[in-house]
């Protein structure tokens, strides 16, 4: 019984985490979503904006732009194409009568996916965000142990973006291969597409840096520095018994 | 053009918004796992510990006003969109708003918890008051837009839910005052249990008075006493 229970619910947890996985993007802008209302936080707003309007505009634009010059190098190759179906799309169409968890996709559209360019973006946005907060310097007459505890958080989300981002960009090559490329040339042009994807998203950084660290603080690092009028020394009253 | 312009939102921009409002409640849950893990911030930690806590006092409530009065549901209450979690193309759907919580009436899963979460959110950071009139006129300001798109956004999504007939009107507007109410509870329950640290959404640093710090403090009088 105890077994069967075990059996159950680590086979829930593989479906939850392969449909969020397939639905990622939606999963990351829906709670960025959220803490914009929740904190008006312009972090989250910039990741929201990004993942929602900029992203996906830039992604259809490069898909025509693929299409149009790959088609004249190598007319209606593979190369160049993504594969399609239920597997690759992030809204289900509810007309699968089977479960597939490897991909059985047809040749669609022009690379890039939709996917891999959010998720890209998320990634440069997060990086930027770890990496500006090891290389802040701390301010003149600051506390050395809290300079030192901000780097060791800094370096700790630094090592779980980069493990994060393995393991997702693993797991979708793994079972969801041909959704970014059927063939080897097309994962090619995915790969620096997204690159540019993820270059965005440290432009995105930059540019929420613009409204001052605590604003564009993603992981809470850069928002527990104190301002300097918290930290220049309090005068001090004394009054007349 | 128009014809065009009208599949595209038809096809493309409603299904996507609809399925980011339908999927919001588990989205939120993997989601905030996601960034508590990447941040490793003690305050999303606990903002998830939370949601499991909205997710079983969902299924308490449920339990308790259905043994005393079942309520009817909302025309739609069984169409896709109604449905909260995630889908797979086979139409086999898993939530955990509904497998932690319950499928239930009263309280409407994903309102109960949305509102919750949001109100969780807002007196968390009504709650560093102190320290955000401190700091900047710029937090302040954050704090009050938070307010009013909090608002916006309960009401959006109830709109969104009443027209598509997943519930009745008074089961929603109920579950909303019963989340915002469980939210306000939680909020003081995790400073007990955790510190104030534990609730600090907004991640800003903490201004803790000599009493707290455990120094003595020293009162200056005049040398010739």
């Amino acid at each position: 019984m105890v077994a069967g229970v075990v059996s159950q619910g680590l086979g829930g947890i593989k479906e939850y985490v392969y449909r969020g996985l397939q639905q990622l993007p939606i999963v990351l802008a829906s709670t960025s979503l959220i803490y914009t209302v929740a904190t008006g936080s312009l972090a989250h707003l910039n990741i929201f904006a990004g993942m929602a309007f900029i992203i996906p505009l830039v992604t259809f634009l490069l898909q025509l732009f693929n299409a149009w010059f790959f088609n004249m190098l190598a007319p209606n190759s593979i190369f160049w194409k993504r594969g399609s179906g239920d597997t690759c799309n992030m809204i289900p169409s509810g007309k699968q009568e089977s479960l597939s968890y490897f991909d059985k996709a047809a040749p669609s559209g022009a690379v890039p996916s939709f996917w891999i360019m959010q998720i890209s973006f998320f990634i440069g946005y997060c990086i930027s965000n770890a990496a500006d907060s090891l290389l802040t310097p701390a301010a003149q007459g600051s506390s050395d142990i809290n300079h030192e505890k901000r780097n060791t958080h800094a370096i700790l989300v630094i090592v779980t973006t980069v493990i994060f981002s393995v393991l997702v960009l693993g797991m979708r090559l793994y079972f969801m291969k041909s959704c970014e490329g059927i063939h080897w040339g097309g994962l090619l042009i995915s790969f620096i597409d997204s690159a540019g994807a993820a270059g965005i998203g440290y432009g995105m950084y930059t540019f929420s840096r613009k409204c001052g660290a605590r604003s564009s603080d993603l992981f809470g690092v850069l928002s527990q520095i104190l301002p300097p009028s918290a930290t220049s020394p309090h005068p001090v009253v004394c009054s007349a018994s | 053009m128009y014809d065009k312009i009208n599949s595209f939102v038809m096809e493309t921009i409603f299904p996507v918004c609809g399925e980011s409002l339908r999927i919001l409640p588990d989205s939120m849950v993997l989601g905030v796992a996601i960034l508590a893990g990447l941040s490793m911030s003690k305050s999303m930690g606990v903002l998830l510990f939370t949601m499991f806590e909205f997710m079983i006092a969902q299924r308490v409530l449920s339990m308790i006003i259905g043994g005393i009065s079942p309520v009817g549901a909302g025309e739609n209450v069984l169409q896709g969109i109604c449905q909260p979690g995630f889908i797979f193309p086979n139409k086999m759907r898993i939530s955990l708003i509904e497998t932690v919580g319950v499928p239930s009436m009263f309280p409407s899963p994903s309102m109960f918890f949305l509102s919750a979460t949001l109100s969780y959110m807002l007196n968390a950071m009504q709650n560093f008051g102190r320290e955000i009139k401190s700091l900047s006129g710029e937090l302040k300001t954050r704090t009050n837009i938070a307010m009013v798109l909090s608002c916006l956004f309960v009401l959006a999504m109830m709109t969104f839910r009443y027209s598509y007939g997943c519930e009745s009107f008074g089961t929603l507007l109920l579950s909303i005052i019963l989340g915002f109410i469980m939210g306000a509870l939680v909020v003081h329950q995790n400073i007990t249990l955790f510190g104030r640290d534990g609730v600090n959404v907004l991640n800003i640093p903490m201004i803790l008075s000599g009493i707290e710090k455990g120094k003595p403090m020293y009162v200056c009088a005049p040398s010739d006493i």
